[in-house]
């Protein structure tokens, strides 16, 4: 049986409470257990990188955190909420007040200009429209990114940059990523791998960021490895990243 | 944010999606055409009850007070309903006789026909033109208006013989109009029931305008399951996603609740003539129920805005994936369904006595549920073709192949979207063709039979209460038309016997004899028939020289005269009508031989032309339903190819793939169809009530074939537009 993961903060930006708390989580799947008693905190202000090999559960923890997989047992709390318990509307209010989720492609509606891509994460947060347009384009100039077009002719950094401004327009506690640089180029992926281990104290919330990529993770604040359903610390040299 | 802003904008995001999607065009003119069909047979199917109701009331209004020995009323007319015929179809004609000066007209009528006089309506005065119908009847002195006439169309007749020639035995003493318990009189006689319109309708319209509003619903789902997954992820709840999707669906909905808003303006606004059944529906029946027919179209609109949330909301399964893929699982409880209502349809109307309605109802369900569920069983069954086709491909290198057996398996709902229309339409077809054939094939059995009896003989049935010496009057009315031989059955005697001039016998191929007791045959083939009609087992057939008035009958005999051409040319019908109500009380039956046969027929071929045109409108939706169901899958398809075809220069791979994921389901589904068909149709076959030809089924499969062809082609096309247009984007 493997060890239970249990990896605590060893980095923390002065909150006293975890922004998420995941503790015992343990998920299983047509026999295979992905998630074993796994553990591990993340501070307000703090980036944590999780790698592991495809198959390890990266993904499905990121599923358990959004509320989309219901874990077997353990609890994963942000901000003071158990999302296991979190059902309807009050798991929406969940994911649109206290979560921002950058996907691997971006996954911008396509039909919708990026500018109603970010605002529309606003307005199902139930903002003011004036406002969620305002604060929309102002993240978007700020990130460099065209307010106008269909969002299937950004460029992948563009998309991701799109996605990164979804994600951080409700002010949320918490930004998960998975593998948001996968798609890109070295150039593009340093510069979103920047801009997301940035955010944790430009906008004191924690970020949680599966990836691949050692490069990437070597940026963040704190490096582990989920493997045979636990986290394990990883050790990465500063010199990786490009 | 309020929630009127909130909703605004929601409702604006899903109406930009919606126009700008990979499969936007085709699923507004998808979702238009389906909203459009169900607002019109929403409307037909209160069409259908508004004129019911309507001729019900006119009905009514018409229908006698019986004056009863008991009752405070006095008598102020006589009434009495008969039939008669005109162009091979029976009608009412209601005889009748006022008591006293001010005896209430009858509804429709501005004054009481005198002696000798009949009011016609239009409709009768219409089919009978080329019968002389004005002189049938004596002198027709007026119309009858629409007040007393259920449809316009309405074959009746008002007639007050002459003096001394009321039927007697079927006239009643009433005290006005307005009876609401009296027996049906006129087309009432002769129409389907409500409740089976009803069906009918339901049947052919609805389940088919159903079938196109879930293909049309689905059409490019898959970027619409993707974005509603998404705005889940984000947060968005029920809510959100439900407003997020009627702007999505809400520009084609209302356009075709406009459309269906102007067909009830239109059919509120001026009577309209239904073509090929030439059924005139009345714009005041429909004024009177307007609210009724604007609230069929608006709750046709607003369930197709329910489908479309529904289909959209219920699309996207949870997954457990942090990407919003809005993948959808294999529909096999779906699939599973398919033979359990191919059960109820073909053995569960044996549960319930034949004929009865439950019996039909039963296998109505179970045809309906089939054609609903019978999609996801042959989306079931391409998912592992699709699976033996990419191994097959893979191991013989062919590119298109397996893309498309890939896909195939992948995206059985896709198939069953696709397929669907083509199913339900191929049984349609087949029911349609079995109903036609129960009610048509004795009709045309009957024209053949009475052409071949032809118009040089016809029969005459005379009303009992003729008196002998009314007889003779008629017998010297007709003495110029025809010569006359007299049928006489008796049971008594156990026999049929034929007296007539040997003059007349001849001319019917019959031997004269001057007694009975010889049995005999005639050579021609409409003595033949008339001795077959007039006939019974066991009896014995002669033919005896005599005087026709005077042959005897017993009072358990019944007779008919039959008049033979002396030259063999046509005999003049119309002139042998006007002598009986002439001469005889109540006039008489006069029909070539096997006339009623075809009188008979004539009912039910009008009710399959009902069946014909409603399953002409079911199966032009339903090839929409086809035709958009596999184009909407193909472009999606065709882009996510394009890129494959640009690069390697070669549009091959959208021939295979195309011929793979759109020709190959369609001929398929037609493939499983026509046997499930025949299998749905078996009720009706039971017994050689009907048949299915196997000409239509030949056709079936070469429709399809074409059909298949056809959209393949347009496909091919598509891919090719998109191919052209396609560059790459985003690293």
């Amino acid at each position: 049986m493997p060890m239970s993961g249990n990896i605590e903060n060893a980095v923390s930006a002065g909150s006293s409470r975890p922004m998420l708390e995941i503790a015992d989580l343990t998920y299983s799947v047509g026999g295979k257990v992905l998630l074993d008693r796994a553990r591990v905190t993340v501070s307000r202000g703090e980036s944590v990188a999780v790698m592991g090999p495809s198959g390890s559960g990266k993904s499905t923890l990121l599923s358990c955190i959004l509320g989309l997989a219901k874990p077997d047992a353990g609890k994963i709390v942000v901000d003071g909420d158990d999302v296991t318990q979190l059902r309807g509307r009050r798991l929406a209010k969940y994911r649109h007040d206290k979560i921002g989720m950058v996907f691997q492609f971006g996954e911008l509606v396509p039909e919708l200009s990026p500018l109603e891509n970010v605002a529309l994460a606003a307005l199902l947060a139930h903002n003011n429209r004036r406002s969620s347009y305002t604060r929309a384009r102002k993240l978007l100039e700020e990130l460099g990114v065209p307010e106008t077009g269909r969002s299937d002719q950004l460029s992948g950094g563009e998309r991701q940059r799109a996605a990164v401004a979804r994600a951080i327009i409700n002010e949320p506690g918490l930004i998960i990523a998975d593998e948001p640089t996968g798609a890109l180029d070295e150039e593009t992926r340093n510069q979103v791998a920047e801009l997301l281990v940035g955010l944790p104290r430009a906008r004191e919330c924690a970020m949680l960021i599966v990836t691949h990529d050692a490069a990437v993770a070597a940026q963040a604040d704190r490096a582990v490895t989920l493997r045979q359903g636990a986290f394990t610390a990883a050790a990465l040299p500063k010199a990786t990243v490009a | 944010m309020n929630l009127r802003s909130r909703t605004f904008v929601l409702l604006r995001l899903g109406w930009r999606a919606g126009t700008t999607s990979e499969a936007g065009t085709l699923r507004y003119i998808a979702l238009t055409l389906a909203t459009l069909a169900m607002c019109l047979s929403s409307v037909a199917l209160a069409t259908v009850d508004i004129t019911y109701a309507a001729r019900a009331d006119r009905e009514v209004a018409r229908a006698p007070i019986t004056h009863l020995p008991d009752s405070p009323g006095k008598p102020v007319a006589l009434w009495g309903a008969s039939f008669d015929t005109v162009d091979d179809r029976q009608y009412s004609v209601v005889f009748v006789e006022p008591l006293v000066p001010d005896a209430p007209i009858p509804p429709g009528l501005s004054a009481w026909p005198a002696p000798g006089h009949a009011a016609l309506s239009p409709g009768l005065a219409e089919a009978g033109h080329g019968e002389s119908i004005t002189a049938r009847f004596g002198v027709a002195a007026g119309v009858i208006g629409p007040a007393g006439l259920s449809a316009p169309d309405e074959r009746l007749a008002y007639v007050r013989p002459p003096q001394g020639l009321l039927p007697k035995t079927i006239m009643q003493e009433i005290e006005g109009f307005g009876s609401p318990s009296q027996p049906p009189l006129g087309d009432a006689l002769f129409i389907q029931s409500a409740s089976t319109f009803r069906l009918v309708v339901s049947f052919l319209m609805i389940v088919p305008a159903f079938v196109l509003l879930l293909v049309a619903a689905r059409t490019g789902a898959k970027g619409r399951d993707q974005r509603f997954a998404l705005v889940a992820t984000l947060g968005g709840g029920r809510y959100a996603r439900t407003m997020i999707s009627l702007g999505d669906g809400i520009l084609p909905i209302v356009t075709a609740s406009v459309g269906g808003l102007a067909a009830v303006a239109a059919l509120t606004s001026s009577d309209l003539r239904i073509p090929f059944v030439k059924y005139h529906l009345l714009a005041a029946d429909m004024k009177g129920s307007v609210t009724t027919l604007v609230a069929a179209c608006l709750i046709s609109g607003l369930a197709s805005a329910v489908i479309v949330i529904l289909s959209d909301n219920i699309g996207p399964r949870r997954r457990r994936s942090t990407r919003p893929t809005g993948k959808a699982k294999s529909p096999v409880w779906t699939a599973a369904l398919a033979p359990v209502m191919l059960l109820v349809a073909t053995r569960g109307p044996d549960l319930f006595p034949a004929r009865s309605p439950l019996h039909m109802l039963t296998n109505y369900v179970g045809v309906a549920g089939t054609l609903l569920m019978l999609p996801a069983l042959v989306g079931l069954c391409a998912k592992f073709f699709g699976m033996r086709l990419a191994s097959a491909a893979r191991r013989w290198r062919l590119s298109g192949s397996l893309l498309a057996g890939r896909w195939m398996s992948s995206e059985p709902r896709a198939v069953a979207r696709a397929t669907a229309g083509i199913v339900a339409a191929v049984c349609i077809l087949i029911q349609i063709q079995v109903w036609s054939s129960f009610l048509g094939d004795p009709v045309r059995e009957a024209r053949t039979a009475v052409a071949v009896a032809g118009d040089g003989m016809q029969l005459v049935k005379v009303k009992s209460d003729a008196a002998p010496q009314q007889l003779d009057h008629f017998y010297t009315a007709i003495a110029g038309i025809g010569l006359p031989l007299k049928l006489v059955n008796s049971p008594t005697t156990r026999s049929l016997r034929i007296t007539a001039s040997c003059d007349a016998l001849k001319r019917a191929d019959l031997p004269c004899a001057a007694s009975a007791g010889t049995e005999i045959r005639s050579r021609q083939p409409r003595t033949r028939m008339l001795i077959d009609i007039m006939d019974s087992p066991g009896y014995t057939v002669s033919s005896i020289v005599g005087d026709p008035a005077a042959a005897t009958e017993d009072k358990d005999s019944f007779s008919v005269v039959a008049l033979v051409s002396d030259n063999g040319a046509a005999l003049d019908r119309p002139a042998i009508e006007a002598a009986a109500y002439r001469t005889l009380p109540g006039g008489a039956d006069v029909s070539r031989v096997g006339g009623d046969w075809l009188v008979g027929a004539n009912v039910n071929a009008d009710h399959a032309r009902w069946i014909v045109l409603l399953g002409v409108f079911s199966l032009v939706v339903l090839a929409l339903a086809c035709t958009l169901g596999a184009l909407g899958e193909y472009v999606r398809w065709s882009r996510a190819l394009a890129p494959i075809s640009v690069l390697s220069g070669s549009r091959r791979v959208f021939w295979s793939s195309g011929a793979w994921s759109v020709f190959v389901p369609i001929t398929l589904a037609g493939a499983v169809s026509i046997p499930i068909g025949v299998l749905l149709a078996y009720p009706q076959t039971e017994g050689g009530r009907s048949s299915v030809s196997a000409d239509l089924l030949q056709a079936c499969a070469t429709g399809v074939a074409l059909i298949g062809g056809a959209i393949y082609l347009w496909a091919l096309k598509s891919s090719r537009d998109i191919t052209s247009k396609w560059q790459p984007n985003g690293n």
